[in-house]
Order: C-alpha cells, then structure tokens, then sequence
C-alpha cells in the first residue's frame, strides 16, 4: 500500500507518529470489515474493557444520523467504539454493537458502555437495499475481533470501499501528529471533494492536474472523521478540537459548497480518569489542556486531516473498484505537488 | 429491603444494567413462555380512564375533538404491542413486554412531503437517531419510532426497510428518510436484551398509523414503561390555540404525544395536587431478585399545524420541559429526556414555495405545549394497568378511585 510519504511528499513541518496514523495514540485500534456491499470501519479509542472517555462533535451543518449524539453533546461523553457505517446500515450496525456485547464484551451493552456510537457516512454509491441488507452483526463482530494497534489499512477498506474523492478513488485515509501537548491522530472516510480543489501545502494540484474528471453531480458529498488525542482535553476542548482540525479539510480541498454533510468526533483518552461508571455519585477526575498549548493541538489536527485525505487517495490509486472511477496518477501528482 | 433499594436506585442509578443481569438469567433453565396477554389483576386496575374524564382539567385552553396529537390534521399514529410470556428471564424468550409507537407527520411518505423539525436533549442519557438530518436541514423526512432502549438497532433498520420497501431511492433524494428512533427502557418488565421489534412489529406499526383516537398507556413502545412507581407508557393530548394574527379567527392546534418512563413517587403532582406524597403504596413488586431498576426516561413528540420554522419549534420544545415540571419531576442524571417538534404549518420539500408563510407570536402556542405535554404524561399513568413481567416483577396501575379521593380533598377535582 502507497501513503503520501512514499511519494516524497508531506503536509506540514510537524513530525508524524511512528506510524503516521491515528493508531500512534497509545491504546488506539482500527478495525475493517467488508460486506458484500459496502463495509464498515471501528476506531476502539480506549485500551481493554469500555470505559467512557470525553468526546466532542463538529459537523458541517448538522453532520448525517449520528447515534449516541444526546450523551455526547450533553455529557460530553462516549463509552463505546466508534463505528463508520453507510447511512442505511446505521440501525444494523448499531444492532451489532449489541450483539457483540452479548457474545463479548457485556460493559458494552450495560450502564457503562451504552449508547453505541455509529456515525453515517452519506453518498456511498451503492443501492440503499443492497448497503443495508450487507452490513449488521458479523461486520461489527469482524471489525472488533480484528481491529489492531499499528499501521491502518488504508483506501478502499471498510467504509471506504467504493468511496470517491476528487474524481478519484479515495475512502479511509489516516495520519498522525506529535506536538510537545501530546498526539493527535485522524482517520477519515473520504467521499466528497471538487478535483479543481484538490491541494497539497498550498498547491493547486487539481488545477494543474489534468484528466481528473469531478464526479456527477447528483453524487452526495460527504465526510466522517474521528480524532483522538492522548492531550487531555474536556469535551468543550474537543469541540474545539474537531472544528480546527476541520480547517485542514478545507486546505485540501476535500470541503467546499457543494459538500453535503460532515461529521467529526474528537476523543482524548486522558481527559476522563476512572471513566467507568459515567452516572454513578461521586467525582471524577477531569484533565485538561492549558489554553496555550490548544493552537498546536489545533494545528496538529489540521495537519493530521490533510494528510490523512491525501493518504486516502495515494492508497486507493491501485486499488479495486467496482464502479469505475479511476483511480490518482500518482506520478503526474507528484511531480505537479512537488513543483 | 430490596424495595428500599429500588427505591433508592430509582432517581439516578443505572438504567442499564441489561447484561449484568442477562449473564444470570441465561444460566437459568429456560422455562416455557405462555403467550397471551397480561389482565389487569390488582386493585385499582380495573376501569381505566383519561385524567380529564375523571374530572381533572389541566389548564384552560380547549382540546382538540380526541385530545390528541392527532388533532392536528395529517398525523397518524400506529402502536405495535407486543405482550407473552411469563416468569424467569429467558433471553430471546422473554417475558415480553415492549413494543413501537410510529408516528407519522403527515398521509405521506414523510421523505416525498417532509416537515419543518427541531429537537431538545433534556437530559442526555437517551437516544434519538436521525437527528444529524434534522438539525442540517430542519427537515424531518424520516418516521419517529418510539421503542424500549435494547430494540433501536433493529427499529431504526426496520424504519430503513419500510422506506426502501416504499421507494427504493429514499436515500437518493434531497430529503433524508433516516428514521427518528427513541428510545426508554423497559428492563424491569421486558427481556429487553432479546431485543423483540424489529421489520415486521414496524411495518405494523407505520402500516397500521391512522388518524382519530390514539391507544394509551401499556401499548406500542410505553407497554413496559413506568412513571412515579406507576405503570405508564404513552399518553397523549392537544390543545386549540387562537392564532396571533389580527381580524383572524383562525385556530391552531398544537398534539403532544409521550412516552413517560420517569419519576420517582415522592415527585408526582398532579394539576398542583402532591398525589405522591398521599399514595404511598402501590410501589413497584419485585419477584425473583433481579438486579435490574426501573427506568427514568420520557420522550416528548410535539406536533402543530401553526407555520413554525425549525428555529420556533425548538422553542416549543424548551417550552415542553415546563409541561414536564409541573408533573414533579427534575430530569435526573439517569434519565434520557429527549423532545422533537415539527409543523405541517408549510410544505417544505424541494417543491416548496420559496416565500413562506411563519407565525410571529407564539406565547398561545407555548401555553398550549406546556398543558398538552402535563396532561400527556398524566394520561399515560390513568390509562396504563397494572402489569406483571420479567422474573415476577409488577408495577401497579395508578389507583384511580384514590387519585379522585386525593383530587377531591384538595379541592381540585371539577
């Protein structure tokens, strides 16, 4: 699998974690798994059992189905994994969180694990009957059973089977960032994104680029992303954090008018101590993040985004796809990013 | 002892323990489950009623002809309940106690003629699916589904397959079908780790959504829900609110429809009267030990024909958190307290009209939405009856001849 540095590229003059991905935060696994149609992507943001740990929320907008989202945004907290899904499939995949928890894992579906967090990633160009009866229980139960620690599959993966930015193939793409303030990591479902937008470190590559065609219009453009951090930071701190890291979407090009939607959750897994049981009496130990050392978390975020779209693209270019977009001229985008 | 446990639990604790408790259920021997349905065995059960046919009026404002929310014209309403078995837990057996409520903005599929929406997280440990739609667009173009807390996976995916059964491009559109799925949690009477609704109970539900009188208390997602230690479930009610307009004569109707799973005993107030400091007994029976408390949740669905824009239905659902108060309760850490308003006041699909048509004064509005909202999660608890489920545990109907005695002697019954 190709990443952006392979090419002698890279966003930015921050240094990436050891294996440029979300999962260089310590504790932090991804897991893939496909179905017949379509597929779905787990980020496990804490180590061992569920614990609730502080999230936070940006969208676009209002962002696509989202569950979980009254605990999220009113106690700013999640507990469980984080699964990516097609829109249609959210109900199944939700479903399968709950099953697991029967078979695995039972914090999962009690006092400190629920709600399941899915978040729908809109416009995957499948039928909605075909996505929705392909994906449930056996996917989250895959996802789960093989999510690991290291480097992240990346492109047409997961969620990101048959995803498209830019005119190309593009779907999961990750990257990491360290900062004296701690790691940031991202991992994006890339799906929306104008060719004539696409830019690297401020170069307008889409331009420059020929024979990338923007997909029809009546595609939905959309995005989901997760962060995680070990800075400790509140849930105000990761609202915050999601809706900077968001600029570094916007450099890239992947957002501009016509995207649809976008959501972004934003974790930090040393915020919360002794997260277990999030409703009991009692106190908790909260961390946070000094006020000046936010920007370079900020900048990190934004960085880590950019990249991890880019990483998207590069992964895919060689990649299957099913329904004929072509995939990056990585040498032609080389040689126009590194001009 | 265990009921001062229970009791103890009931504000704040633990609405969820469902598979602390599902791991030693399942090591029981499964028993065989009798289907049929409940009766209504304890005293008090018998005759049930709505509060105003008892003589209890809350507030001044007229209802609509079935004081429900489906006097405003186009909503339709539909429950699937589901009630069999008895004993043990046995989990995928039950006893089963739960079931869906869908309710439908308009005699259309609501993703080809959506409404304006907006909704309220009270307090947050609770779902509604499908909000992200919502709150981009101010569209709702999806069902609301009301369901107990172990069945929103397979609720939300049947409200997908009934879509997509309808219009196998639902989700290619510019309006978003996702359903709207809510959820309180029914553990105490329900095998709700079995997880009993899915497509069929929905497309029952939805298929079966009319206008006209609305079914209360144990049906569709309230049948295993609870409120103040009383059975409870879904309650509803309306009011007619005069329009704010000059030389208008118009009237406007406002429906609240509720799923009431809330409130400790001590907290009832009912029309200002402490009925749960003068009925004391009557807490809930529990059978074999269980671990599982009692739930703590309510959902509130607020419909109006008044052209309101997303930004004013989120008022009317601030407004909805008044209503809730005057029945005693306070929104405890445990609960998940989530309302959802929409208006069929304009048609607001991509065909619609760009110049419309909006409501400047609400305060009738408001006053309407906080008396429907009390008197919906008072009908619940008077149309509800005594219910026995999961492991022999039985919540007590609200006495009803002792309510009016209470009603009476506080010199508020009419």
């Amino acid at each position: 699998m190709l990443r952006l540095r392979d090419l002698g590229l890279a966003v930015g003059d921050l240094p990436a974690g050891p294996v440029n991905a979300i999962t260089d935060v310590e504790g932090v696994r991804v897991g893939h798994a496909p179905g017949a149609v379509g597929g779905i992507t787990v980020v496990v943001p804490f180590p061992g059992a569920p614990r609730r740990y502080y999230a936070g929320r940006w969208s676009l907008d209002g962002g696509d189905d989202t569950t979980a989202l009254a605990m999220l945004e009113d106690f700013g907290t999640l507990s469980t994994p984080i699964a990516m899904a097609p829109a249609p499939a959210v109900g199944r995949v939700y479903d399968g969180f709950l099953d697991y928890a029967f078979s695995h894992d039972v914090g999962l579906g009690g006092d400190e694990g629920w709600p399941p967090a899915v978040i729908a990633v809109d416009g995957v160009p499948a039928p909605a009957v075909s996505l929705h009866a392909a994906l449930g229980a056996a996917q989250v139960a895959a996802a789960l059973a093989t999510a690991t620690h290291g480097a992240v599959d990346e492109g047409q993966v997961g969620v990101g089977k048959s995803l498209a930015a830019f005119g190309v193939r593009a779907g999961i793409g990750s990257s990491s960032r360290v900062v004296d303030a701690g790691t940031v990591g991202v991992l994006i479902a890339a799906n929306s994104g104008e060719p004539r937008r696409l830019s690297v470190n401020g170069i307008p590559v889409g331009r420059w680029l020929a024979g990338l065609t923007p997909l029809p219009v009546t595609r939905r453009r959309a995005f989901a992303a997760v962060i995680v951090t070990d800075a400790p930071l509140l849930p105000g701190q990761l609202d915050r954090l999601a809706q900077r890291s968001f600029l570094g979407l916007v450099r890239v090009g992947l957002v501009d008018e016509v995207t649809t939607s976008g959501t972004i959750i934003a974790v930090s897994t040393t915020g919360l101590d002794d997260g277990m049981e999030g409703l009991a009496p009692g106190t908790v130990t909260a961390r946070r993040t000094p006020e000046v050392s936010l920007p370079a978390l900020f900048g990190a975020g934004a960085d880590a985004c950019e990249e991890a779209v880019l990483n998207a693209l590069v992964a895919a270019h060689n990649q299957r796809s099913t329904d004929g977009v072509p995939g990056l001229p990585v040498d032609a985008f080389r040689d126009t990013a590194a001009r | 002892m265990r009921q001062a446990a229970l009791d103890g639990l009931d504000g704040d604790l633990s609405r969820r323990r469902f598979l602390g408790l599902s791991l030693t259920a399942a090591a029981l021997p499964a028993l065989a489950c009798a289907p049929g349905t409940t009766a209504s065995r304890s005293r008090g059960a018998g005759e049930r009623a709505r509060l105003r046919d008892l003589g209890i009026v809350i507030g001044d404002l007229p209802t609509g002809p079935y004081n429900a929310i489906t006097d405003v014209p186009g909503v339709r309403v539909g429950h699937t309940t589901l009630i069999r078995g008895y004993g043990p837990l046995v989990i995928g057996q039950g006893p089963v106690r739960t079931g869906v409520t869908a309710i439908l903005p308009r005699p259309d599929w609501p993703w080809r003629r959506p409404v304006f929406a907006a909704d309220l997280t009270i307090n947050g440990n609770g779902e509604f699916t499908g909000l992200g739609p919502v709150r981009r667009t101010g569209i709702l173009g999806g069902p609301i589904l009301l369901t107990d807390t172990g069945s929103v996976g397979r609720v939300h995916d049947g409200g997908v397959q009934w879509a997509l059964a309808r219009d196998a491009e639902a989700f290619d559109g510019p309006v978003r079908p996702d359903p709207v799925v809510g959820e309180t949690w029914a553990g105490y009477l329900n095998d709700t780790m079995g997880r009993h609704v899915g497509s069929v109970e929905v497309a029952r539900a939805l298929t079966s959504a009319a206008a006209g009188p609305v079914a209360e208390g144990c049906v569709g997602g309230g049948t295993g829900m609870r409120a103040f230690q009383f059975k409870a479930g879904i309650g509803t009610s309306s009011r007619l609110v005069l329009a704010e307009e000059e030389n208008s004569d118009d009237t406007w109707r406002v429906g609240v429809l509720v799923q009431a799973n809330l409130g400790s005993r001590h907290n009832l107030m009912i029309n200002g009267v402490p009925v749960g400091i003068e009925i004391v007994d009557l807490l809930p029976e529990v059978g074999t030990p269980s671990e599982v408390a009692p739930g703590n949740s309510l959902l509130i669905v607020i419909a109006t024909d008044a052209p309101l824009l997303p930004v004013q239905l989120q008022r009317l659902c601030l407004r909805s958190v008044i209503g809730m108060g005057r029945t005693g309760v306070v929104s405890t850490q445990g609960s998940g307290d989530l309302a959802i308003a929409f208006s069929t006041g304009n048609e607001v699909g991509p065909a619609a009209a760009e110049s419309l048509q909006v409501v400047n004064g609400m305060s009738a509005l408001h006053a309407g939405v906080v008396e429907a909202t009390e008197e919906a999660i008072l009908n619940s608890l008077t149309a509800a009856t005594t219910m026995e489920g999961q492991d022999g545990n039985k919540i007590h109907a609200l006495p009803l001849d002792r309510l009016t005695d209470v009603m009476r002697r506080f010199g508020r019954l009419r």
